[in-house]
């Protein structure tokens, strides 16, 4: 289902199988069965599915977090367990928990460190992705004393500390208000724009289908699907059309939805065109103010994937 | 090296903001000014009170420090998942656990420091310091650096609880393995003498390093059973660590 990304995807898939045992009487659980995907080299890719769909599942095992039973995943071109993977990779978890006794600046200084950057250049990143993130005026405060957005931006800021080819977001926008969730989204595109690789996981559909080129939807551990989104919005299925119309008798093969005064939402099934509702209208007597085709939003596709391999 | 130092440092800064480290260390500290008064019950024997039981209290409470602030700093980077954010970053799960186990080796050897400083001050106020006492310190402090590497050795595999239970029950069988040595000189040749030995080559002797009752009664101190205890001591320590290295390498973090 997923492609092979080609030579260089930085996050490789193959044939992934995980499984869980909480007790050792117990039988074991599959998290993920047989996962084949990859991540293209500059693309932003969404990981979706409903709770327990494996999506943190398969973030753990391409940070080499968590094993596979079977199968083989390979970050930046080498095998998910080997550090050396994760240099120029990027992370940043869901409800991210750090030591709170650190300020924003001595998390990212640490996280720099980690990766090996010398203290000077550890103290200039630091400084920088605090004002990208906005937290220039809370750096020098401890964690503790963060709120939930903060901490996620701090995070934010932590995983981009050693300029990251590929970063793995797991629902970052958990705890974002909308100005904070609008940042982010920018913030992530810039991401793109700069020739960085972007994995993110979330069940937010909306944010999702704003920065996502592709999605791939997980339910029970199997990828059911991956669709193209981004440049495509002309290539998704229309779903009907709502027409606002002004004045005139019953329109025929429409649908009235609502009514105010002289104005009327009018709804026409997919089948129709632009030119047949135009028609309808004129022999109605009703004059059109606005005709909007009703595409397939990414929940629809959601929720058309999942009802049909729930039918399976 | 560079990663095990950070991961240490931050270690260190966590151990030493515990708040069960300064209860313990308050604790130890009366203790050992409490000998004080215990003197008053003897008569001549003040100042070999003050040493035995200044040095009960830094090897009782190291190995406290040991067991709730080393067992606890690691359960609670597991609990809180902050293991997860350090480990999907370029950092090795060895380098991981040897970082883990310096910051709690620094911040127990500084304990031990203060503590060590609290009694020779004391004995020195009473003009009853010996540099044997030095020595005696010294050997407390390697006990404590295999006992800290035993409770990360538990902790890369167990549970809080069962790994502060296993460290303290090693620490007890360490410092019973010499009773071992005596059954097998009293035990016949044979089966029975042989499986003894091997049960005492397979627990540490904690017991053989200690050296602190030569030290009370300024007897001599031999620097080849020093020397010797050290490095079996520490080799010990260095085993545990490889082997929670090993076991920490392929486990599973969720």
């Amino acid at each position: 289902m997923g492609d092979d990304g080609g030579n260089g995807a930085p996050l490789v898939f193959r044939g992934v199988t995980k499984r869980y045992r909480t007790h050792f009487w117990q039988r074991p659980v599959t998290s993920l069965a047989g996962l084949d995907l990859a991540v293209r080299r500059g693309e932003i890719l969404g990981l979706l599915g409903p709770n327990g769909a494996g999506k943190t599942t398969t973030i753990k095992l391409a940070l080499g977090l968590i094993f596979p039973d079977a199968g083989e995943v390979r970050l930046m071109g080498r095998p998910a367990s080997d550090p050396a993977a994760r240099v120029r990779v990027g992370f940043l978890p869901e409800n991210p928990w750090f030591p709170d006794d650190l300020t924003g600046r001595e998390l990212v200084e640490f996280a720099g460190r980690l990766h090996g950057l010398p203290a000077a250049e550890r103290r200039r990143r630091a400084a920088e992705l605090l004002e990208l993130v906005g937290l220039a005026h809370a750096a020098d405060r401890a964690i503790r004393k963060y709120s939930k957005g903060m901490v996620q931006r701090a995070g934010m800021a932590r995983a981009l500390v050693a300029d990251p080819e590929f970063v793995i977001l797991d629902e970052p926008m958990s705890g974002l208000d909308p100005i904070g969730r609008r940042e982010f989204r920018d913030l992530v595109l810039s991401l793109r724009d700069r020739g960085v690789t972007v994995l993110f996981a979330s069940h937010v559909l909306a944010d999702a289908e704003m920065l996502c080129d592709r999605v791939a939807i997980l339910r029970q551990g199997r990828l059911v699907d991956v669709q193209e989104l981004g440049a495509l919005e002309s290539r998704r299925r229309i779903l009907g059309w709502e027409v606002e119309a002004r004045g005139g008798g019953p329109v025929a093969g429409a649908e009235e939805v609502s009514r105010r005064g002289e104005e009327r939402l009018l709804r026409f099934p997919p089948d129709t065109d632009a030119e047949g509702i135009l028609a309808a209208l004129r022999e109605a007597g009703a004059r059109p103010v606005a005709i909007v085709p009703r595409r397939e939003t990414l929940e629809d596709l959601f929720l058309r994937v999942l009802g049909r391999e729930e039918a399976a | 090296m560079e990663r095990v130092l950070a991961i240490g440092g931050a270690t260190f800064m966590e151990a030493i903001r515990h708040r069960i480290l300064y209860l313990l260390l308050v604790f130890a500290l009366v203790m050992i000014a409490f000998s004080r008064v215990l003197t008053l019950l003897t008569v001549g024997e003040d100042a070999k009170i003050i040493m035995d039981v200044g040095m009960t209290a830094i090897d009782l409470f190291g190995l406290m420090i040991a067991l709730f602030v080393g067992v606890g700093v690691i359960f609670k980077e597991m609990e809180r998942r902050t293991v997860q954010v350090t480990l999907a970053g370029p950092v090795a799960r060895w380098e991981y656990v040897l970082g883990k186990y310096t910051g709690l080796a620094a911040a127990i050897t500084l304990n031990a420091v203060l503590m060590a400083l609290a009694l020779f001050g004391m004995l020195l106020l009473r003009g009853a310091f010996s540099p044997a006492l030095v020595v005696a310190v010294f050997m407390l402090w390697v006990e404590l650096m295999f006992i800290t590497a035993a409770a990360v050795f538990f902790s890369s595999f167990s549970t809080p609880i069962f790994s502060a239970l296993f460290t303290a029950m090693l620490w007890v069988i360490g410092h019973l393995a010499w009773s071992l040595t005596l059954l097998e000189s009293r035990l016949p040749e044979g089966l029975g003498r042989k499986v003894v030995h091997a049960v005492y080559l397979l627990v540490p002797d904690l017991e053989y390093g200690d050296v602190r009752a030569l030290a009370v009664h300024g007897l001599p101190i031999p620097p080849a059973r020093v020397a010797w205890a050290t490095v079996y001591e520490l080799a010990w320590a260095a085993l545990l660590l490889a082997i929670a290295c090993l076991a920490f390498r392929r486990r599973d973090l969720v």
